[in-house]
């Protein structure tokens, strides 16, 4: 009778242990709409390829004294890229993983972001009250016929306060991965020009889609720049 | 032109309404306690704002101040939408869209100065325009707990449980508004509160928060500042 009482209660202890265990995980779902940028497009045809491992980014992560965290932020990228190329170039075409941009006519560039690296801290960490995400990109900059021209790298920041009480953890995690992609979504928009590699090769020669044209030291390494935005 | 006002604060105000007896016995405490505001007002340009025209309220720039808490500006936006001198308020997050990406934190114009700057980029003027928008209002600022003190403990049992002693804390709400008069590509001046205000919880079995509401207290101050700022006196009768 006590035996069946104690194992009676020992599975009652399991089940609250995995409720409370399995409830203490945080997930979030980054899913927003992104604005264009109000630019004045660059006339060039963009081909942009997004890697399966952007469009199906998530973070995960075990913080020291906090429940396990999951970022879902594949579809979020997709859209901030999709809106911020759409106003920055007169014509995008959209190239899937595996095709070469050659094969689309009038490509003038292709762009292959990444998603390098997902940071972020809680209240508990920084001992504020914000949640805050930190992003970090690459950007392959390339001829149509997949020379290197740079691998631009980026960061953006987005932070968010917790809120009343610190209630919604998970939307205030959300509102701050949704401002750091706003954020990447500005360094885009403003320093491309500015990237390595760029003004050289599309800003200051006749536009063309025919690599043969091409200046001819584009392939030259010391064109190959890696250089870090920092806020 | 500097216009500083001091005001005191009905300040404590019950957590939870009660008719019960500690209440009354508490009452007067109630009513002698206090928070103290002050409302500064620094005006560089003549104001006021059609009927038809709006402004927006916006948090400022996280790389260049302590922005003020989204919660914070829904109160200010609400506040300043009621009362006699009420104003129009375009929702900022469409505003920052319409302007993206020039009012992100990254890219915002850091200062006045750099207004014109923005307004002569392709079509940003011409957006502010089609939503009749006059001012934008940027508030940094937060409420921090400055001191605190005292002793609250609970017990419970078999037969009952309650609480004894005293618990305290003191907060400070401290926000300032800037304006930029979109029409002048100027910043028509400054408007901020401090709100300081002593929150107690006495507990002799049932606990009872007495809090001082100063995030709130300072809302309603700066709201009533920014529309006297803009739209000037309320008309009489």
């Amino acid at each position: 009778m006590i035996k069946r009482l104690y194992i009676t209660v020992l599975k009652v202890f399991l089940l609250a242990s995995i409720l409370v265990f399995t409830g203490c995980s945080r997930s979030v779902d980054v899913a927003a709409d992104f604005p264009e940028p109000l630019l004045e497009p660059l006339p060039l045809t963009l081909g942009v390829r997004f890697p399966s491992d952007l469009a199906d980014f998530t973070h995960t992560e075990d913080p020291s004294l906090e429940p396990e965290w999951e970022i879902r932020l594949g579809e979020a990228n997709l859209r901030m890229f999709r809106a911020v190329f759409a106003g920055m170039f007169t014509n995008v075409v959209e190239l899937s993983p595996e095709s070469a941009a050659n094969a689309v006519a009038g490509v003038d560039l292709i762009i292959e972001p990444r998603l390098e690296e997902l940071e972020f801290s809680v209240p508990n960490q920084s001992g504020t009250d914000q949640y805050v995400v930190w992003l970090r990109y690459s950007l392959k900059i390339l001829l149509p016929d997949e020379q290197l021209v740079s691998d631009w790298r980026i960061t953006a920041y987005g932070q968010k306060d917790e809120g009343n009480l610190g209630m919604g953890s998970e939307d205030a995690m959300k509102a701050a991965a949704i401002k750091a992609l706003r954020d990447a979504g500005a360094n885009i928009a403003i320093g491309f020009a500015n990237a390595p590699g760029v003004k050289a090769q599309f800003l200051s020669e006749p536009l063309s889609s025919d690599t043969s044209e091409a200046p001819a030291n584009s392939t030259d390494t010391q064109n190959v720049a890696d250089v870090e935005n920092t806020i | 032109m500097l216009k500083i006002r001091f005001k005191v604060l009905p300040g404590f105000l019950p957590a939870a309404s009660g008719r019960n007896a500690l209440f009354s016995l508490l009452a007067p405490l109630v009513l002698s306690s206090c928070m103290t505001a002050r409302v500064e007002e620094s005006k560089d340009a003549s104001t006021g704002i059609g009927t038809t025209e709006s402004v927006v309220v916006l948090a400022s720039s996280y790389h260049t101040s302590n922005p003020a808490e989204d919660t914070f500006l829904n109160c200010v936006t609400a506040k300043i939408q009621g009362g006699k001198r009420k104003m129009r308020v375009h929702p900022s997050a469409e505003f920052r869209d319409a302007l993206y990406p020039w009012l992100e934190p990254r890219t915002a114009p850091r200062n006045a100065e750099a207004l014109p700057e923005l307004l002569e980029r392709p079509g940003v003027s011409q957006r502010i325009r089609d939503r009749d928008i006059r001012y934008v209002i940027w508030i940094q600022g937060d409420t921090e707990r400055t001191s605190g003190g005292g002793s609250l403990s609970c017990a419970a049992g078999p037969g009952g449980g309650g609480c004894f002693g005293l618990a305290w804390w003191e907060n400070l709400s401290s926000y300032e508004a800037t304006i930029w008069d979109l029409d002048g590509g100027i910043r028509a001046g400054k408007v901020s509160t401090d709100v300081n205000g002593t929150s107690v919880i006495p507990a002799v079995v049932i606990p009872l928060p007495l809090i001082a509401r100063t995030r709130a207290a300072a809302c309603k101050g700066l709201a009533r500042q920014l529309q006297t700022f803009i739209v000037g006196q309320a008309p009489t009768g």
